[in-house]
């Protein structure tokens, strides 16, 4: 039983450190070929795992096989627009000028309901108002509105508005984020007094407290026996 | 860049250990071929002890490559050769021409199993 449980460690371990260098993208939205890498990934550790007489390397090998082949790939994709082209295809324009193509719709196999799907997704619900829309490479569309649909933004309005500064977090679940502290140029003592204003002892009382560079600042003070 | 240099150094270390796995692979079962085959030949012959001392090499062989077998051999595979030995060594002892014909067989079969799993063909690889 042990060795399984050693086995179980050194895979889902390999697995992270596979999953972390290949990036965060293969996180979030999948390419073809890192997709393909995920699926079999997933399928070829369980093999070990279920068979102790298999060796472990059996496992390990096709994953450290397949994270190198996605590095490369995923350099080249970088590095050459017609290889990136060959692996991961190129983004489809279904709606131009207003008018659906329907061969682009075709080609990709994207069906009318797919197409109305995706536009509700993205918030809209008259396929009129959309004045072009694309497929990606990793399945989601793009849409681009007519001006008139669109919102209106503050530069349009000739409205004089101030940048958004980033806020940071800098107590976690009474813990003080001295990093994200330097981020904002404050250090501890500002933090202490900060929070001595808001009727808070100590850090380790706050859930979160989050600040941006204006001194704007959020604080929620921990619940009693959280 | 540095990335994917170290990919594809990883990738190539990667096949020349898969390259060296499969050399050792099939040098292991040449020699355990040998001192099966010599323990066939050595009882044809009415040299029972020799054949004995062959297949006690043979197990000797197993014992000093036991680490290498575990990390880059299926157990299944590597139980089965020991058992087919085992069974060979059982009929060399209690000096039985036939058996020990069919179990030398029997043993030969399997350790070729084990090589041509390793050698790399058309065939093997489909």
């Amino acid at each position: 039983m042990i060795i399984v449980f050693l086995r179980t460690i050194i895979i889902f371990l390999s697995i992270i450190v596979s999953m972390r260098l290949m990036g965060k993208r293969q996180l979030g939205e999948l390419e073809p070929s890192e997709l393909v890498v995920t699926v079999l990934i997933s399928d070829i550790t369980s093999h070990p795992l279920e068979n102790i007489g298999s060796p472990l390397l059996y496992g390990l090998i096709p994953i450290f096989s397949l994270l190198c082949c996605e590095i490369l790939i995923s350099g080249l994709t970088v590095k050459s627009i017609r290889f990136r082209k060959f692996i991961c295809g190129a983004p489809s324009i279904i709606i131009a000028g207003g008018k659906v193509n329907q061969k682009e719709m075709l080609k990709n196999r994207f069906t009318v309901d797919e197409l109305m799907e995706e536009l509700r997704k993205s918030g809209v619900m008259d396929i009129s108002t959309v004045k072009h829309a694309i497929l990606e490479t990793d399945g989601t569309l793009s849409i681009l509105p007519y001006a008139s649909q669109s919102p209106v933004t503050p530069a349009q309005m000739a409205l004089n508005v101030s940048d958004n500064e980033y806020p940071v977090i800098v107590v976690s679940d009474g813990r003080v984020l001295s990093e994200n502290l330097k981020v904002l140029g404050r250090d501890e003592k500002w933090l202490n007094r900060q929070l001595k204003s808001r009727g808070v002892s100590s850090p380790g009382e706050v859930y979160i407290m989050s600040a941006d560079r204006e001194g704007k600042i959020y604080l929620a003070k921990k619940e009693k026996g959280s | 860049m540095k990335k994917e240099l170290a990919a594809a150094i990883l990738l190539g270390l990667i096949l020349i250990g898969c390259i060296i796995n499969s050399r050792a692979v099939t040098l292991l079962a040449e020699e355990l071929t040998g001192l099966v085959e010599d323990a066939g030949e050595d009882a044809i012959s009415g040299l029972w002890e020799d054949a004995g001392q062959d297949i006690d090499d043979a197990f000797a062989l197993l014992s000093r490559r036991g680490i290498y077998i575990g990390v880059f051999l299926p157990a299944d595979d590597m139980d089965r050769i020991a058992d087919s030995l085992d069974n060979l060594r059982e009929q060399i002892h209690s000096r039985n021409a036939a058996g020990t014909e069919s179990a030398v067989h029997l043993a030969l079969t399997r350790l070729e199993s084990i090589a041509s799993r390793e050698r790399v063909r058309i065939g093997s690889i489909f």
